[in-house]
């Protein structure tokens, strides 16, 4: 590199020769152990293949809802299908454990003031007509696309969500072009609903929340009722303790 | 496993197919395949052999099971490497010491690899290792993408699939690693 200065192109020239160069781990035999556990699995029936079914696949998930206490409709085959940015995966199975936390907003993220956050995210997600929200994080993707959480603290208008401090949780991201956004049939734990004439979903029982965030991903579990839609491009999921005609004079009030 | 021609290594798509059909083997071709750039994937990551293997390891495992979800005309490498770098991410956070990067030594090369190229070549060992310094003192989103992109040689459009970011994500990230790589070579050298 001697004395003089360098670009760019010559640090990126001297990165990928010196790539062969490394000395990286050795290389553990992971084909064996793979098939091995594939054969083993598909014996004992531990973890089923996903079925066909599945509706819509979609490329980019953001967030994954996994809907439980489902055993009861004795569904044959689990399903996902999407809204916006958020997939819902319908499975019969266990509920959610009690060892997982409730969703919180400081696991996601670095609380920012409003402004900052619109700044950092990209967009201006639209806010429900009451208070101002208490808290606002910013939500890291590792799809680049950063998401926005806005937290209220419990109050007459948004009582108070079980097991946590706050009384309305609202995350919003910004959707993509190959966004897939349709209803489900039959299954009675999810509820079509619409808000201001967009698709919405309400799902009104225990579930556990997975994001996937630029630190891994995060799993809640959900004991609040959610309603999720997307409007001009972005998808919002609100959480709260409101019943669902409540919940959606709130959503629609984000007009 | 019928409908296989000798002596001509399957594609990926092909295995894929196999594989989503309940081939086993198939799928193994393809495990055998990515092994080497999957660990490293993970392993740049966790920077822990142990915990890389591990999510290399679920990672073919949690992708054989997906494989409805690898669409016909996609590439099955950055497919898997998402997966890959989804499931190290994971787990990085158990790691208590954070293995380097380090430069192979003279003797550690086998008679039968390439001599060093020009370009490392012309850089003394010490000059080596402050690059393989410098970039551990980039943001850990511009590492991975600098790393993605040079030491595990992924094109900019399999490195943005690996890492599920944008394309641009990746121009823009690759652009400030660099630069603050350059400066800080310049640094060391003028200090």
């Amino acid at each position: 590199m001697g004395e003089r200065r360098m670009t760019n192109e010559q640090v990126a020239a001297a990165l990928t020769a010196l790539g062969p160069e490394l000395a990286f781990p050795p290389t553990p035999s992971l084909r064996g152990v793979v098939l091995a556990r594939l054969e083993t699995e598909r014996a004992t029936g531990t973890r089923p293949v996903l079925p066909r079914r599945a509706l819509w696949s979609r490329r980019r998930v953001l967030v994954l809802a996994t809907v439980g206490l489902l055993a009861a409709l004795a569904l044959a085959a689990a399903a996902r299908f999407t809204i916006g940015a958020v997939e819902i995966r319908v499975q019969p199975g266990s509920p959610p454990s009690a060892s997982l936390p409730p969703v919180t907003p400081g696991a996601l993220g670095e609380p920012v003031t409003a402004e900052e956050a619109v700044a950092l995210a990209g967009f201006e997600p639209s806010l429900p007509s009451g208070p101002p929200p208490d808290e606002v994080y910013v939500v890291d993707s590792p799809f680049g696309d950063p998401g926005l959480l806005y937290a209220w603290r419990p109050s007459a208008t948004y009582p108070a969500l079980p097991g946590t401090e706050w009384g309305l949780v609202l995350i919003a991201f910004q959707g993509d072009d190959e966004a897939v956004v349709k209803s489900v049939q039959a299954f009675e734990d999810v509820h079509a609903a619409s808000v201001d004439g967009a698709t919405a979903v309400w799902i009104p029982v225990p579930h556990v929340l997975m994001i996937e965030t630029e630190r891994g991903t995060k799993t809640f579990s959900v004991r609040g009722n959610v309603l999720i839609w997307e409007v001009d491009g972005i998808t919002y999921r609100l959480e709260t303790s409101l019943d669902r005609a409540s919940a959606l004079e709130v959503a629609r009030s984000m007009g | 496993m019928t409908d296989r021609v000798e002596g001509r290594p399957l594609e990926d798509v092909e295995l894929a197919r196999l594989a989503r059909n309940g081939d086993v083997q198939a799928y193994g071709e393809l495990v055998e395949r990515y092994r080497e750039v999957a660990f490293r994937t993970a392993w740049l990551i966790t920077r822990s052999s142990a915990e890389a293997e591990d999510a290399a390891q679920e990672a073919f495992v949690k992708a054989f099971y997906a494989l409805d979800r690898f669409r016909t005309g996609e590439a099955f490498r950055p497919w898997v490497l998402r997966i890959v770098s989804n499931e190290a991410k994971n787990r990085r956070r158990s790691v208590s010491r954070r293995e380097r990067l380090t430069v192979r030594l003279a003797q550690d090369r086998g008679s039968g690899d390439a001599a060093p190229s020009p370009e490392t070549a012309a850089l003394g060992r010490e000059e080596r290792e402050a690059l393989l310094g410098a970039l551990e003192h980039l943001s850990e989103p511009e590492r991975l993408v600098v790393t993605y992109r040079y030491l595990l040689e992924l094109s900019e459009a399999e490195t943005a699939r690996a890492l599920a970011i944008r394309p641009g994500t990746v121009k823009s990230r690759l652009s400030r690693g660099l630069s603050k790589l350059r400066e800080q070579l310049e640094g060391s050298k003028d200090g």
